[in-house]
C-alpha cells in the first residue's frame, strides 16, 4: 500500500529525462540506469510533475472504464516497484507541485490507457560496463544500452 | 573519410554533419542526406563525428525524421545523457570540497555549456572537468585534491606549467579527469589578470552545487580561442558550440568585449577567422563593424606565428627537432607580454634557459642532435613517444 497522497522525484539522486516517450532515469548514488517506455513513460511524467499517484490511476481507468480493475492494480504495481527503487519518494505537500511547467502529462495519461500495456521498469544495474559499451557497434538495433547478443564461443575440441 | 587532419575546421562532410546537427528544414535535410549518403555508420565515424551525435538525434527529433538509424543515435543520446550526467555529479563533489576550503572556483568548457546554453544533458558529450581557480590558489587546492584521491598526471610539468602553461590534469581511481586551470587560455599569460574573465562570471549551478561560469561573452571568446587549436582528434565543436550560444543568447553577447580581449590577448587572428568562417558556412550572425574591426588588425609576426603553430601544431606532440624547436619558440611567444624583436628575445633566452633547467646549451644541442639521428634510425612510432617536455629534462 501506498501510503502518501503525493509522491516526488527523489531528486537530486535521480536524474530523468524523456525522450520520444521512453522515460530514462539515473540514480546517481547506485548508478542504476533505468528506462520506462509507454504507459511507464506516461505514468512516471504526470507524476513528476503532479505528484498525485491515484489521480494517475482515476485518469487511466477514467479512459478505459472497461480494463478498470487490470488497470488500477497493475499501475498501483508499477509506481511501488518505482518506489522500493527509491525513484520516488512520498511527500506530504502537494503545494510542491502547483507551479505549472506548461506541461501536459494528462493527455499522453489517456493515450496511455486507451491501448493499455502493462507499464515495466527496465533496470541496467552494471552501469561501468555499460558506459563501456561502444554504442554504435556493441549494441542491438534498439541502440544503447542494449547489448548484441553474442553468442557463447564454441568450446575448443 | 575525414581528412581534416586535426584542424580545427571541418572536412566538408563534419560540415555537412555539422549542419544536419544544427540546422532546419531544407538545409539541415540536404545535409542529413549527404552526410548519412557518405558515411558508413559501422566503420566510418571518427570520435570528433561521434561527439557531435548525440546533438544530431536532438536536432533530426525535434524536426520530426524518420529514420533506421535513428534508434541507434538514441542509444548514443542515452549514453552521452548518462555518462554527462554522472560526470556532473562527481563534478558537483569537487566543487563542494573547493567551495568549503574557500577556493573560487568557475566552471569552463563542457559543464557550462551544457546547463547555460544547451540547456540539455545528452547533446554536449564530454569526457572531463574543467575547473578555473585564481593563480593564487593552486597550491591549495593542489593539495587538497590530493588529499582526498585525485593523482596528478605528468607532475614533472607542474613547475613549468604554474609558470608558463594554463593547467594540470588530475584522475581519480575511477580515471575521471579533472583539469585544474589557472588561466582559461594557452595565450597571453603575461597579460591575463583574474579580474579579466572572473569580473563578468555569471552564476550557476552543477547538481545542484553552486559556481560560477563565465559570462556568456567571454564564453563564446574561450569556446573560439580554445577551439582553434589542432588535436589528433579535430575539435570541430567549438562550431556547434559558437553557433548555439550566438544564436541562443544574441542579445548578451557584448561584441566590444570581445574585439576588447582578442586585442589585449592577442588572439584576434583566432577570433576573426573563426567568426568569419561561421559567418559564411553557418549563417551565424555577426555584426559587420565586428568583422570590419577584427579584419583592420594588423598582426605583428609573433601573433601570426602563434595562430600558424595553434592550427598546425597545437597540442601534438612534436617530434622532428624543427617541430620542437617551433613548439618552444611558438610556446614563449604565445604567452609573454614583450614586445619589440631585443625585448622578446632577451625573454626567449631566459625562457630557454628555465626549460633546460639551466644546463650548457652544447649539452642540449647534443641531446637533440642524438635524438634526431635516433629518429631516422628507429621506427617512426618510437619518435612518437618523445615529448615536449624532454627538452625541459634534457638536462637531468
Amino acid at each position: 500500500m501506498i501510503i502518501s497522497k503525493f509522491l516526488k522525484v527523489n531528486e537530486p539522486n535521480v536524474v530523468h529525462e524523456t525522450i520520444d516517450g521512453e522515460a530514462i532515469l539515473l540514480d546517481l548514488n547506485t548508478g542504476n540506469y533505468f528506462s520506462l517506455d509507454g504507459a511507464g513513460a506516461a505514468i512516471w511524467d504526470y507524476i513528476a510533475a503532479k505528484g498525485d499517484w491515484s489521480k494517475a490511476i482515476e485518469l487511466m481507468t477514467g479512459e478505459n472504464p472497461g480494463q478498470k480493475e487490470t488497470i488500477a492494480a497493475t499501475v498501483e504495481k508499477f509506481i511501488k516497484e518505482l518506489i522500493e527503487e527509491k525513484l520516488l519518494v512520498p511527500v506530504n505537500d502537494g503545494a510542491l507541485f502547483s507551479s505549472e511547467k506548461n506541461e501536459n502529462p494528462e493527455a499522453e495519461l489517456k493515450n496511455a490507457a486507451v491501448n493499455f500495456k502493462a507499464p515495466v521498469v527496465n533496470k541496467y544495474s552494471d552501469m561501468q560496463d555499460l558506459l563501456l559499451l561502444d554504442p554504435i557497434h556493441d549494441v542491438d538495433e534498439k541502440g544503447w544500452p542494449e547489448a548484441q547478443d553474442i553468442p557463447p564461443k564454441e568450446p575448443e575440441q | 573519410m575525414y581528412p581534416n587532419n586535426g584542424s580545427p575546421f571541418p572536412s566538408e562532410m563534419q560540415e555537412q554533419l555539422l549542419k544536419a546537427a544544427l540546422l532546419t528544414g531544407d538545409e539541415m535535410l540536404g545535409a542529413w542526406k549527404k552526410w548519412k549518403a557518405s558515411v558508413d555508420f559501422e566503420r566510418d565515424i571518427e570520435y570528433a563525428s561521434f561527439r557531435m551525435l548525440p546533438l544530431l538525434y536532438y536536432n533530426l527529433s525535434r524536426q520530426h525524421i524518420n529514420d533506421r538509424l535513428m534508434p541507434r543515435l538514441k542509444g548514443i543520446y542515452r549514453q552521452a545523457w548518462s555518462k554527462n550526467h554522472l560526470l556532473f555529479y562527481k563534478t558537483a563533489k569537487v566543487i563542494s570540497l573547493l567551495n568549503d576550503a574557500g577556493i573560487p572556483t568557475i566552471l569552463l568548457k563542457g559543464i557550462a555549456l551544457t546547463v547555460l546554453v544547451y540547456k540539455n544533458y545528452a547533446v554536449r558529450p564530454m569526457a572531463d572537468m574543467d575547473i578555473l581557480i585564481p593563480k593564487a590558489f593552486a597550491g591549495k587546492t593542489i593539495s587538497l585534491l590530493k588529499s582526498k584521491g585525485w593523482k596528478m598526471e605528468f607532475e614533472h610539468y607542474l613547475e613549468y606549467n604554474l609558470k608558463y602553461g594554463r593547467s594540470i590534469t588530475f584522475r581519480d581511481r575511477e580515471k575521471t579527469e579533472l583539469d585544474l586551470h589557472w588561466h582559461p587560455i594557452f595565450e597571453a599569460h603575461d597579460l591575463i589578470t583574474d579580474d579579466d574573465f572572473r569580473s563578468r562570471a555569471i552564476e550557476m549551478e552543477v547538481a545542484g552545487v553552486k559556481t560560477l561560469s563565465l559570462g556568456m561573452t567571454d564564453m563564446l571568446f574561450h569556446t573560439i580561442v580554445h577551439g582553434l587549436r589542432y588535436n589528433p582528434e579535430p575539435p570541430i565543436r567549438w562550431v556547434a558550440d559558437a553557433t548555439v550560444l550566438i544564436q541562443k543568447f544574441p542579445q548578451q553577447i557584448d561584441w566590444d568585449r570581445i574585439i576588447h580581449h582578442a586585442k589585449k590577448f592577442r588572439v584576434f587572428l583566432q577570433i576573426n577567422t573563426a567568426l568569419n568562417y561561421l559567418n559564411k558556412n553557418f549563417q551565424v550572425e555577426i555584426p559587420e563593424s565586428v568583422l570590419r574591426e577584427l579584419g583592420s588588425i594588423q598582426p605583428a609576426f609573433a601573433d601570426r606565428l602563434v595562430f600558424k603553430h595553434a592550427r598546425k601544431y597545437g597540442d601534438r606532440i612534436p617530434v622532428t627537432l624543427y617541430e620542437k624547436l617551433y613548439t618552444l619558440y611558438a610556446g614563449y611567444l604565445r604567452q609573454t607580454s614583450k614586445t619589440g624583436f631585443w625585448d622578446q628575445h632577451a625573454g626567449f633566452v631566459r625562457y630557454l634557459r628555465f626549460r633546460t633547467k639551466g644546463k650548457p646549451h652544447f649539452k642540449i644541442l647534443m641531446y637533440h642532435l642524438s635524438l634526431l639521428f635516433k629518429n631516422h634510425t628507429s621506427e617512426r612510432k618510437k619518435g612518437n613517444e618523445n615529448t615536449v617536455n624532454e627538452i625541459a629534462d634534457a638536462g637531468k
